[in-house]
């Protein structure tokens, strides 16, 4: 049976969530997971607040310890962004982020759909610089512990997998639903309100770690190329893609996901996204139907 | 694909991943192995435990006359599954003297707040608390009880309880939770949670869980009415 | 320029767990932390 390229993307983003989430059994008594597995940090966006969770979210894992007493940056969270960055870039974000694959589910929901301008990519850097990065150092108490202050203050999938869930199995935990819980189930309502009418919604204007896979996406090895020779500049590859990328001009977007639906609307051939080859080469895998990643369908080529 | 068919692939896969990753993640049941239990004394989720303590029903009895903070009724202790009775302890505070829980009786009322030295609003909360030991009257005390500290060996983190109890002023008595307080901390969920204990060791009202040092004042003094 | 970045993520990752940095992240992982889940 010929699997279709975004049932294998789906499959691999339900494999992903399963592997960061697999204490399913927790659910119901709302105990965390305490074993070793957490102070390895998960690729994508999982809050380790959820009771299913296996690994350390990235982000909290920055929070956690530029918060601490002693330290104000973390090089162990920031050099897992680096590797997981240059490795895959953002395909963490199209492959591999539970809260991605939350987000394109909401977007399957019946409804007009709508674009995103562009001055609104721009926050998540701000909330990159300003909650996870600076807060955490510079709203301190007296024993020098900063604020997770992304977490905190904004994190949807915190409020989701963590809040919500914890809510529901600790009663004793609701006497603390205050302002502050209102800001943070208002941000999740908004970002799948988002999610619903605008594709990846909270990925493109919130998440702090699209924007650091985003820096990463033109050195890392998993890449897109498109090939020159191929290429007719029919503008398929653009209007296909739903992060609002032209992988023509910008095959190194800083928003792309390497989702692949761009190579399945090129009606040449003339994409690449995969790991073979150089990026900049454009005589390597572009084009070579054998090296790539992502397999064009005779099926699509209507 | 007919549509069907897309339904039950995704339902399925996303069946068939859970279950296999339960089955390789680490003990699918996740709880705490190596680690957690030394820790908050979160050891295995036990209906057991805790009915040792709800074993008496002359005590579940009594517990309805108090006057407590929440309206509710006999099922305080099963909303939260907090025991009715502290636990039968010996330990020492960050002072080394060891403690039992004859502690209890020395008072008519004892506020407990429990803490964990990694906690940002427990730590935030400790000056206020300091300040309110102060004005406590004589009838009533307040003592810390330290969740995270690892046994005896743990030196660093007796060290940094320690900086913090003093930079906070704190003069109340903080006490190192062992294996003793697992009956009681299994069912702590996060911290600071407040706890208060009659001169029996039962406990009395709802738990106080977060940063809210209002809320334990204003239950000390409906008490003491 | 790829190398460097594999090799500085390296060098940070060692870096930080020599530093400890990883039983920090434990310690966070495995407490729930009220306050990142916008409660308490």
């Amino acid at each position: 049976m010929k699997v279709k390229h975004w049932v294998k993307r789906k499959l691999l983003q339900f494999i992903a969530f399963g592997c960061a989430n697999p204490h399913v059994s927790n659910l119901p008594t709302g105990r965390l997971y305490g074993g070793k597995w957490k102070q390895f940090c998960n690729p994508g966006l999982n809050c380790y607040s959820c009771p299913a969770a296996r690994f350390a979210c990235p982000v909290g894992a920055m929070q956690a310890v530029s918060g601490s007493m002693d330290f104000k940056f973390s090089f162990y969270a920031a050099g897992m962004l680096l590797a997981f960055g240059v490795i895959l870039g953002r395909a963490v974000c199209g492959w591999l982020c539970p809260f991605g694959l939350f987000q394109e589910l909401l977007h399957k929901i019946p409804s007009p759909k709508a674009g995103l301008k562009k001055c609104f990519l721009w926050i998540k850097y701000v909330v990159l610089v300003v909650f996870v990065l600076l807060l955490p150092i510079l709203a301190t108490n007296y024993m020098g512990m900063g604020k997770p202050a992304f977490c905190q203050y904004i994190c949807p999938a915190g409020t989701l997998e963590g809040g919500l869930l914890l809510l529901g199995t600790h009663p004793e935990l609701r006497q603390t639903i205050g302002p502050l819980f209102g800001l943070k189930a208002g941000i999740l309502i908004g970002v799948i309100l988002g999610s619903i009418f605008i594709y990846r919604f909270f990925c493109r204007v919130l998440c702090p770690l699209g924007a650091i896979y985003g820096f990463m996406n033109r050195f890392s090895m998993c890449h897109l190329e498109v090939d020159p020779r191929r290429c007719v500049s029919c503008g398929a590859c653009h209007k296909a893609c739903r992060m609002e990328v032209d992988p023509v001009k910008k095959p190194d977007s800083m928003e792309c996901i390497r989702c692949g639906d761009c190579v399945q609307a090129c009606p040449k051939d003339a994409i690449y996204v995969g790991f073979r080859g150089k990026a900049g080469n454009k005589q390597s895998a572009a084009g070579n139907g054998r090296a790539s990643l992502v397999k064009k369908r005779k099926e699509n080529h209507v | 694909m007919k549509r069907k068919a897309k339904k039950l692939l995704f339902a399925g896969a996303l069946f068939i991943t859970m279950f296999l990753t339960s089955a390789c993640g680490k003990g699918g049941g996740g709880n705490p192995e190596e680690s957690g239990s030394a820790q908050t004394g979160q050891t295995e989720a036990a209906a057991d435990s805790g009915e040792d303590e709800k074993g008496d029903t002359p005590a579940k009895i009594q517990q309805v006359p108090e006057k407590t903070e929440a309206a509710s009724q006999p099922a305080a202790e099963e909303a939260s599954g907090f025991p009715q009775q502290m636990p039968e302890f010996t330990t020492e505070d960050l002072d080394g003297n060891p403690v039992t829980q004859d502690l209890f009786g020395e008072k008519d009322l004892t506020v407990v707040n429990i803490w964990g030295t990694f906690c940002s609003p427990c730590i935030g909360e400790m000056p206020e608390l300091a300040a309110w030991d102060e004005e406590l009257p004589d009838n009533v005390q307040l003592v810390g009880l330290i969740c995270d500290i690892q046994g005896d060996e743990d030196v660093k983190g007796r060290e940094l309880a320690a900086a913090i109890v003093e930079k906070a002023g704190v003069g109340f008595p903080q006490l190192i939770a062992n294996e003793d307080f697992a009956p009681l901390m299994q069912w702590v969920v996060g911290v600071p949670t407040t706890i208060f204990v009659d001169k029996d060791g039962k406990l009395v009202g709802e738990p106080i869980v977060g940063a809210y040092v209002e809320g334990y004042r204003s239950f000390v003094e409906d008490y003491l009415k | 320029m790829r190398m460097m970045m594999a090799l500085i993520a390296c060098g940070f990752i060692l870096y930080g767990t020599v530093r400890g940095e990883m039983e920090i992240v434990w310690n966070k992982a495995v407490h729930i932390c009220l306050e990142c889940i916008g409660l308490g």
